[in-house]
């Protein structure tokens, strides 16, 4: 079924606007608009800032997309677990590997632009070091079983006036994250303990080989990217057990309700 | 196959199903009421849509309310189906493997219909027609020990609706339909004909009888049993009456003239 769930979420148009085309308008500013000023030396450091940004707000709005479709997915899951062979472990491990398949292409897509758009723009090629794989599946990953338990819990215990606007939280969340490292003086135990944060610094460290707190400054305190990896890797395993709890117990609510409201 | 026992359902302070009890062991049902009488909320109440209610259902042995992993009941309410908001031939895919069913026959059935050009559409993108005709088939493969039609042949064409009865009527796994229209169950052999009005079941009848079907607030002649709708009592009956069921065509249109 892996195969039809990722060809199912391959297909959804909004996914590849908002986490592709949306992130490539950014992506051209950074590079091209941007990049006046840019000191020799330090074109890594910029690149892997605009860099980890955009992806952060791409996977934020990739986790848009899956908190909507979960929604109006409630009725359909709550007859399956009942009516079908399907169990909720089941279906969040076969919908998981079928959206890191999408998150991988649309992060690597994503990926790939910067590194052509940035290199065209400074004149040599800028690559991540091949670590940054293993970041891009991790970041799919936590984004899916964070979207599907935000979608979840409203739909289990609130109100479906608040659908609409809680299915932009992961986006919101991403899209805040994303700018902190380069305004605010984050510190340690921010950045292992708020995966946001980590998802971003990890993306960065892809480009630069460090985990600087601060992404415009170079210069600024680094951390051990294994503390972040741990934490990032710990909140998902803690998310998905969450989200396999919240099916179980999935309340089925029509989606011709929650369209009208 | 499926238990219904004392089930009530309350939205707010208004009964919506009052105390229905009902067997369906090896047999073709239809339910016939006017809208707003509870027919679809009977329905959700089985499916396990609808969890807050009093009394029991109990299918294959296993209450509802319990019920995990129990394959074989089909509905085709559009709700059902919009996993990923995939399209058709996705959504064939997930849950013919989720049930284990085989997709070649819900693909045969939806050729048959004409359905093969609005696969690659989503649900939200079909028409009503279209919409209707995916989910009545998802349902009755679906539900390959039980299917819950609810409204089935409602937006359906002349040619779509005689091949709809003919596979229910070929079909020998028990089938529930839900209707406010009558003339298409005269189509259908063999179908156990139950009456509902106000949230309350009554009946049965044999639908093969429904052209000397009658209801009339009169109880003299022959009547088959009562209906007590709350603030009317009138009775089904054969030969004759105040209304004939097959020439009214739609429940509103009983449900009218039996309160004129």
């Amino acid at each position: 079924m892996i195969k039809e769930v990722a060809i199912g979420i391959l297909k959804n148009r909004s996914i590849w606007f908002w986490s592709v085309l949306f992130v490539l308008v950014w992506a051209v500013i950074g590079s091209f608009i941007a990049s006046k000023g840019v000191a020799v030396g330090s074109e890594k450091y910029y690149v892997s800032a605009w860099y980890s940004i955009e992806a952060v707000i791409s996977a934020g709005a990739s986790g848009t997309s899956i908190a909507y479709i979960t929604f109006f997915s409630s009725s359909s899951l709550a007859y399956l677990f009942r009516f079908s062979r399907l169990k909720p472990v089941h279906y969040e491990l076969i919908f998981l590997v079928g959206y890191l398949i999408t998150s991988i292409t649309t992060l690597t897509t994503v990926t790939a632009a910067n590194i052509f758009l940035f290199s065209l723009r400074f004149g040599r090629i800028i690559l991540p070091e091949p670590y940054i794989i293993p970041v891009i599946i991790i970041t799919g990953a936590f984004m899916y079983v964070f979207s599907v338990m935000v979608a979840l819990m409203v739909n289990n215990h609130f109100s479906l006036k608040n659908a609409s606007f809680t299915s932009f939280v992961p986006l919101f969340l991403a899209f805040i994250s994303a700018y902190l490292p380069l305004y605010v003086n984050i510190s340690r135990w921010i950045a292992v303990a708020y995966p946001f944060l980590g998802i971003e610094y990890l993306l960065s460290y892809a480009f630069t080989g460090t985990v600087n707190l601060s992404l415009a400054t170079p210069s600024s305190s680094a951390i051990s990217p294994a503390a972040i990896y741990a934490s990032v890797i710990g909140w998902t395993a803690i998310l998905f057990i969450t989200d396999v709890i919240l099916l179980r117990r999935i309340k089925p609510r029509s989606a011709e309700e929650m369209r009208q409201l | 196959m499926l238990s219904i026992r004392d089930l009530s359902v309350l939205y707010g302070s208004i009964k919506v199903l009052d105390r229905i009890n009902m067997e369906i062991v090896d047999e073709k049902i239809a339910i016939i009421g006017p809208n707003g009488s509870g027919k679809t909320t009977l329905l959700k109440s089985i499916s396990g849509l609808i969890s807050d209610f009093s009394g029991d259902i109990i299918y294959d042995g296993q209450s509802i309310k319990a019920s995990k992993n129990m394959p074989g009941l089909g509905i085709n309410l559009p709700d059902v189906f919009r996993v990923l908001d995939a399209d058709a031939r996705v959504l064939i895919k997930i849950y013919a493997q989720a049930v284990g069913v085989e997709e070649d026959r819900i693909m045969h059935d939806m050729v048959r219909f004409g359905l093969d050009r609005a696969m690659n559409r989503k649900m939200r993108e079909m028409s009503e027609g279209q919409k209707k005709i995916f989910c009545n088939i998802m349902a009755l493969h679906l539900g390959y020990r039980i299917a819950l039609l609810d409204e089935p042949f409602e937006s359906l064409d002349q040619r779509s609706k005689g091949l709809l009865a003919e596979i229910i009527g070929d079909r020998r796994e028990p089938v529930m339909i839900i209707t406010h229209e009558i003339g298409m169950l005269r189509k259908i052999r063999h179908l156990k004909l139950f009456f509902m009005f106000n949230g309350r079941l009554f009946g049965s009848a044999p639908a093969d009888l429904i052209e000397e079907l009658y209801i009339d607030p009169d109880p003299s002649g022959r009547v088959l049993f009562q209906i007590d709708s709350g603030d009317r009592t009138f009775y089904v009956k054969i030969g004759s009456g105040k209304v004939k069921l097959s020439a009214a065509g739609s429940m509103d249109l009983v449900s009218e003239v039996l309160y004129d």
